[in-house]
């Protein structure tokens, strides 16, 4: 099954270039929504899921000035290097004059080779990545929409005869076998298989994950709890007492399409804290590998893709997701089914709501929990999604009604089970 | 489900009745919305008023008063920008913020471009006063009397002028136009004294600032942080900040007034429901509206009479999804009931999770039917109010996440937004698609029927969002003029 990877670079602005860049960056656009051309199409750049561009603002901290840079991250299907080289191909002209503002680079006019050299350069590594459906190919997702409706479609047009599940079942095979559209070879050419729970893995990162807790219960979290916690200085704001016209500013390119999408900067707490968040993003990473593949992370279905990025030498780290539905929802719901696991990670930041004992409070305490996050939130100023208007649940959906109506045979039981996917 | 008791334990005698009663008895009423010129003499005004305005301990008035404000209606009183900025973002921006109302889908006819009332051309808006009467006759001379207190002041100044005013009325049979018994299922607010179905009494805090909501914390509540007015009249922070609550005792209402375009949904539902040879079928017209709606037009529900109307008229609301109707078969997981309110069966989740979610995107609604035009060219329609505490979480969940969008169910919905309030997406390519794609998915047996070409039947023609005070903080608004007095300890 082809693997979807991220892939992502962090690039130095030179001094006085913040706005500059942000500005490049704007021209191309909001490309996830369709009503908008730009540059990065699905044409263009056929194997990228979801990809963003921004730029990380520059801040001082504890006296030290970290630089503004351009990160960008995405999510593919090929390999890394070849994304570039598809990159530079598509959008080299761009990249060139973007790279113009940057640190290190120097090149008269548009080369892909050193726009690839340059991107390779600047890699940076995501050690943490949930993908909501994972091991599907952009194509596949789109073909597999397409046979959703197709087949709605079929068996809405089923007549007063056609009434038990077999009979709408063959209607369907019928439909299936004699269409002769172009989707038909390539859907049956794609592997139609979704990932499943690997349970030998599944079950030695639970042991792994009971140990770890136990350790951090004992010993780590008490050790946070007494002497991080009492210390930390959470901003304290509850989102309604944001600045109003902030507020609307990072909500203005919200909720246009369906999907929507969250980039934030975090500085990282030093110390035991930091610790504890390079070893939770790691137990992220193995659990969203081998227990949430099957469109939820921690009972949240709505989550397209979710990553953890370390910048600046670890000194900040970025959260970047594309989700269904609006940020309220979104965070809120996290924090409904699993507040604690938030609590887990970005009790890392600074600012964060006090938590305690590393997984309770925190969170929870909503109102404060969404103005932090609001008030973390940069500016996307480019995001691409290739299906902007399909929800993770209906992607999934989709695999499994593909997967059901492959299936060499199947049960009375299994017929009812995907006709009411349908 | 059972009916519990609910033992009074908030300060009903502070809060104004129309957030615990829908006074169905008072079949009639009346909104005026209003300027206020002055902020003087509109405080005198309302002094005047203070004493007619009913608290929710009253249940059997001839008549009912209830006054809210917007965001430039209480600086418009004399309440300090800072003071004014305490209060929730959707609050202060309104709902006719190019944000909110993406969020909301006015768009096209429903933009407020198009506004009767509160609109982005018309007259602002700085407060709402509704009231309720019993009869035709007694609406009016209430109305009147009102509308005297409004427009005359000892200074001879006419400084309260009244930009948009409708009047409303509830059926007998409790029926909202399309011809389906509204108002049934409402939350009952924790210690308001009222029983109710276990999974329908709610945290008061969910629709009354100053107490725990759902989240068992204290919702957002504007606080005076700018010493002016009579600070001894309203009571601390509940969260102990120390600085006084205006809020507390008060909610939010969003206000629409939402226009129905009944002869298209009925003729919607009838070209849908044709039989083989053209001829109408008038009862399968009628079920599937049902099954739009979620309950038969008597009040019904769905689940529990799943093919056939009992024709009795119904307020039953003693009832849940998961057990009866896990797939949508009784009451389709897309109608309007089940989405606006998903009860135990929210997505997959098990019922203890799922009431849990969604006991935290409540709203009470109060609805009044409405009749404007000349003859032949009547206009219909609902002047609706939803009460809660937080107006994001609440009122613009529900329009958005709910209604507008493809969340709440356990078959994952595809394109098919509310068929009544929802708004289809105008980004989504597949949604825009001649009317192909606007669906409404009927779960069935063996499989799913999808009635396609929906349309939209409602159409937004006014909006506001407003805060409701309590009694106290009415009185505090009235003093707004004085001289700062240090508190009392
Ligand atoms: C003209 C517009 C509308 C019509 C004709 C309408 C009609 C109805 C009807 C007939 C019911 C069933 C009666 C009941 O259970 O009380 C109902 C329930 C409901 N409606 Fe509406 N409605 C409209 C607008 C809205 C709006 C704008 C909202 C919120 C944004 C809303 C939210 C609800 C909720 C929450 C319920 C109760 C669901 C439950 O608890 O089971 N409605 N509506």
């Amino acid at each position: 099954m082809p693997r979807q990877k991220a892939v992502a670079f962090q690039i130095y602005l030179t001094q006085g270039n913040e706005e500059n860049a942000a500005a490049k960056l704007r021209e191309l656009g909001n490309p996830a929504n369709v009503m908008q051309p730009s540059l990065l199409t699905r044409d263009a750049l056929p194997t990228v899921h979801f990809a963003r561009f921004l730029v990380a603002p520059s801040i001082t901290l504890d006296g030290k000035n970290i630089e503004a840079s351009i990160l960008y991250s995405a999510n593919i299907d090929v390999a890394v290097q070849e994304h570039w080289n598809n990159l530079a191909t598509a959008i080299g002209g761009f990249l060139h004059e973007l790279f113009l503002l940057c640190e290190g680079y120097e090149a008269e006019k548009a080369d892909d080779s050193l726009l690839i050299q340059f991107m390779s350069a600047h890699f940076i590594k995501t050690p943490a990545f949930y993908i909501g459906a994972p091991d599907r190919t952009v194509d596949r997702i789109h073909m597999e929409d397409y046979l959703h409706r197709k087949v709605a479609e079929v068996i809405n047009e089923r007549d007063n005869s056609e009434n038990s599940s077999i009979a709408v079942l063959n209607k369907i095979q019928t439909w299936l076998s004699s269409d002769e559209n172009k989707y038909k070879n390539r859907l049956s050419e794609e592997s139609s298989k979704t990932p499943r729970i690997k349970w030998i893995p599944a079950f030695l990162t639970f042991l792994f994950t009971l140990v770890l807790l136990v350790v951090n219960g004992l010993i780590i979290y008490p050790l946070i709890h007494f002497f991080y916690e009492r210390r930390s200085k959470p901003l304290g704001l509850d989102i309604n007492q944001l600045n109003a016209e902030d507020l609307e500013k990072k909500m203005a390119p919200e909720n246009i399409v369906y999907q929507n999408q969250l980039s934030q900067v975090f500085v990282t707490k030093t110390g035991l804290r930091k610790f504890v968040l390079w070893v939770n993003l790691r137990v992220t990473q193995i659990l969203a590998r081998v227990i949430f593949v099957k469109g939820k992370l921690l009972g949240t279905p709505t989550i397209h893709f979710a990553r953890w990025v370390m910048i600046d030498g670890g000194k900040r780290f970025v959260f970047f997701s594309n989700f269904d539905g609006s940020y309220d929802e979104y965070l809120g719901d996290f924090v409904d089914n699993s507040g604690w696991g938030l609590n887990a990670i970005y009790g890392a930041s600074r600012g964060y709501p006090t938590t305690k004992f590393v997984m309770g409070g925190g969170a929870y305490k909503i109102g404060e929990f969404l103005g932090w996050g609001r008030y973390n939130q940069v500016e996307t100023q480019a995001w691409y999604s290739a299906y902007p208007n399909l929800g993770l649940s209906q992607i999934i959906n989709n695999s499994l009604i593909r997967e059901g109506l492959y299936k060499k045979s199947l049960s009375e039981k299994q017929i009812d089970k995907l006709l009411r996917r349908i | 489900m059972t009916m519990v008791s609910n033992p009074q334990s908030i300060e009903l005698d502070d809060i104004q009745g129309i957030l615990v009663r829908g006074y169905g008895q008072l079949r009639y009423c009346h909104f005026f919305f209003v300027q206020v010129i002055d902020p003087e003499i509109g405080r005198d005004i309302l002094h005047e008023l203070i004493p007619k305005i009913t608290p929710a301990t009253v249940y059997d008035s001839k008549t009912s008063l209830n006054i809210a404000f917007t965001y430039t209606g209480l600086q418009a009183m004399g309440l300090s920008k800072e003071n004014a900025d305490n209060f929730p973002i959707p609050f202060q921006v309104g709902m006719t913020d190019n944000v909110r109302q993406r969020m909301l889908g006015d768009w096209g006819e429903s933009d407020p471009e198009n506004w009767f009332v509160g609109g982005k051309n018309g007259d602002e808006i700085h407060a709402m006063v509704v009231m309720y009467a019993n009869t035709e006759a007694e609406i009016e001379n209430f109305r009147e009397e009102i509308r005297k207190h409004l427009s005359t002041h000892k200074s001879g100044k006419n400084a309260i002028k009244i930009v948009y005013e409708i009047g409303g009325y509830r059926r007998e049979d409790g029926k909202e136009n399309f011809g389906f018994h509204d108002s049934i299922s409402n939350p009952v607010i924790k210690g308001s004294g009222r029983t109710g179905p276990d999974n329908d009494i709610i945290a008061s805090g969910e629709f009354v600032l100053g107490y725990l909501n759902e989240h068992e914390q204290y919702p957002y509540s504007p606080l005076i942080t700018d010493s002016q007015g009579n600070l001894n009249l309203l009571p601390p922070d509940a969260n102990d900040s120390g600085h006084k609550d205006l809020g507390r005792n008060g909610t939010f209402i969003a206000f629409r007034q939402i226009q129905q375009h009944v002869d298209k949904f009925w003729a919607f539902m009838e070209s849908k429901t044709n039989k083989p040879n053209g001829e109408t079928d008038p009862h399968a017209a009628v079920k599937l509206a049902s099954k739009i709606i979620g309950r038969w037009p008597g009040g019904a529900p769905l689940v529990k009479h799943p093919d056939q109307d009992p024709g009795v008229q119904s307020t039953d609301n003693d009832f849940g999804y998961a057990k009866e109707d896990p797939f949508g078969m009784k009451c389709p997981l897309g109608s309007h009931l089940r989405r606006n309110n998903p009860r135990d069966s929210f997505r997959d989740q098990n019922p203890k999770q799922s009431l849990k979610v969604t006991k935290r995107h409540r709203l009470i609604r109060r609805g009044r039917l409405y009749q404007t035009g000349t003859k032949g060219n009547e206009e219909y329609g609902l002047l609706f109010m939803g009460l809660n505490a937080d107006i994001a979480q609440q009122f613009e969940f529900i329009q958005h996440v709910w209604a507008n969008n493809l969340q709440p169910n356990k078959k994952t919905l595809y394109n098919d937004p509310d068929p009544v309030i929802g708004v289809p997406d105008p980004a989504d390519p597949i949604q825009q698609q001649g009317d192909h794609n606007f669906r409404f998915a009927m779960q069935g047996d063996p499989a799913c029927h999808y009635i396609e070409g929906l349309q939209r039947f409602v159409t937004i023609r006014g909006g506001a969002y407003l805060f409701l005070p309590s009694l106290s903080a009415l009185r505090y608004l009235t003093t707004l003029g004085e001289a700062q007095l240090p508190p009392h300890s």
